[in-house]
């Protein structure tokens, strides 16, 4: 370009600004040298970063195969539930029966993404056992009367019978002074 | 282009090249030097690739400008992150401060007040001796607003340095002298 009054003016303070940097200009091999010596220490840090994450997807994959493994061994090994059926075991077994099955629905509740239908059944089992549950204590209420009070009598049944069920003279006639 | 090839054409620009880089980064010579070195990876590294469209020097001119943007923002958000305030002050090295002449410190405060765009333009022009054309390739706009930012740089930086009072320089009588011997 042709510079031209001030433009001329400018130009000679811009070469003597380039000349006072050509003084303080490093070495273009040593820059270079420090490049290359950067490219290689990047390259070996690139490799261990995709070696680190190679391994660590290995890590991952074989620690997930061998959760899944382990969780099918457990769904395996799940003994069969004992459902009581006399009155006896009714009443004595409930609370250890209560307490397997919840033990077992506690170590079976990271089966249940697994054996869904399972859990099912363990349920529907545990509810049928609730109820019929009884007190163990639920005799002591029962009265001697009970089947008096619970009881009608019966049309059927002969005319002496119902006689007790009505007041008796004195006590009639004894109604009627007062 | 090959490697050893490319080499000794950066070899031959690289004052240029330095020069250059120094104006991107504020007349920092160590950030400087970092972001050269950083270009000549981009380089080796093949993250910044001569294709031969244009000239290697506005390509390389090109590439050094990018590479101090990306250098300077990262230089403000660490800046940020730490909680310092230093960020947008100009760089100042007290001993290069010292060698240089009175004028020519005028001259880089004048320069240093210029928006970024019309500093870059006046220094490819000036300094680089690029035509606009070249200019705008490096900076990558139009010659349109390259002749704009020259035209209000030059103004600008024309008004400053009559305001501080700055003539022509020692060198330049010097050069003119020597170029009249030649």
């Amino acid at each position: 370009m042709e510079f031209t009054g001030d433009e001329k003016r400018i130009q000679a303070l811009f070469s003597e600004l380039s000349l006072e940097d050509l003084n303080h200009a490093p070495h273009f091999e040593k820059l270079w040298r420090r490049a290359e010596a950067n490219r290689s220490v990047v390259r070996r840090s690139a490799l261990v970063f995709v070696t680190a994450a190679i391994l660590a997807a290995v890590c991952l994959v074989l620690t997930w195969s061998w959760y899944r493994a382990s969780q099918s061994e457990q769904a395996a090994n799940i003994p069969p539930q004992i459902v009581p059926t006399t009155s006896d075991a009714r009443v004595s077994q409930p609370e250890q029966s209560l307490s397997a099955s919840s033990k077992e629905l506690r170590t079976a509740h990271p089966r249940r993404m697994v054996r869904p239908r399972q859990i099912g059944n363990v349920a529907i089992r545990e509810a049928e056992l609730l109820s019929k549950w009884e007190s163990p204590t639920s005799i002591l209420l029962d009265s001697p009367t009970v089947s008096v009070l619970s009881s009608l009598p019966q049309l059927t049944s002969s005319a002496r019978d119902l006689e007790q069920f009505l007041p008796k003279n004195n006590e009639v006639m004894k109604e009627s002074k007062q | 282009m090959d490697i050893a090839e490319l080499k000794t054409e950066l070899e031959a620009l690289h004052h240029a090249s330095f020069g250059w880089a120094l104006n991107c980064c504020r007349h920092n010579r160590l950030d400087a030097e970092e972001v050269l070195q950083i270009v000549y990876l981009k380089i080796l590294q093949g993250k910044a690739i001569y294709r031969g469209e244009s000239q290697l020097r506005t390509w390389l001119f090109a590439v050094i400008r990018k590479t101090a943007v990306t250098e300077r923002r990262k230089h403000v958000l660490r800046t940020l992150v730490a909680g310092s305030s230093t960020a947008d002050k100009p760089y100042s090295q007290p001993e290069v401060e010292l060698e240089r002449s009175e004028m020519q410190q005028r001259f880089q405060q004048a320069l240093s007040r210029l928006p970024a765009r019309q500093r870059e333009t006046l220094h490819l022009v000036f300094y680089q001796d690029l035509s606009l054309s070249e200019a705008a390739e490096v900076m990558n706009i139009s010659i349109g607003s390259a002749r704009r930012h020259y035209e209000r740089g030059k103004q600008k930086l024309r008004e400053a340095l009559d305001r501080e009072g700055v003539d022509y320089g020692i060198h330049w009588r010097r050069k003119e002298n020597s170029s009249a011997v030649l």
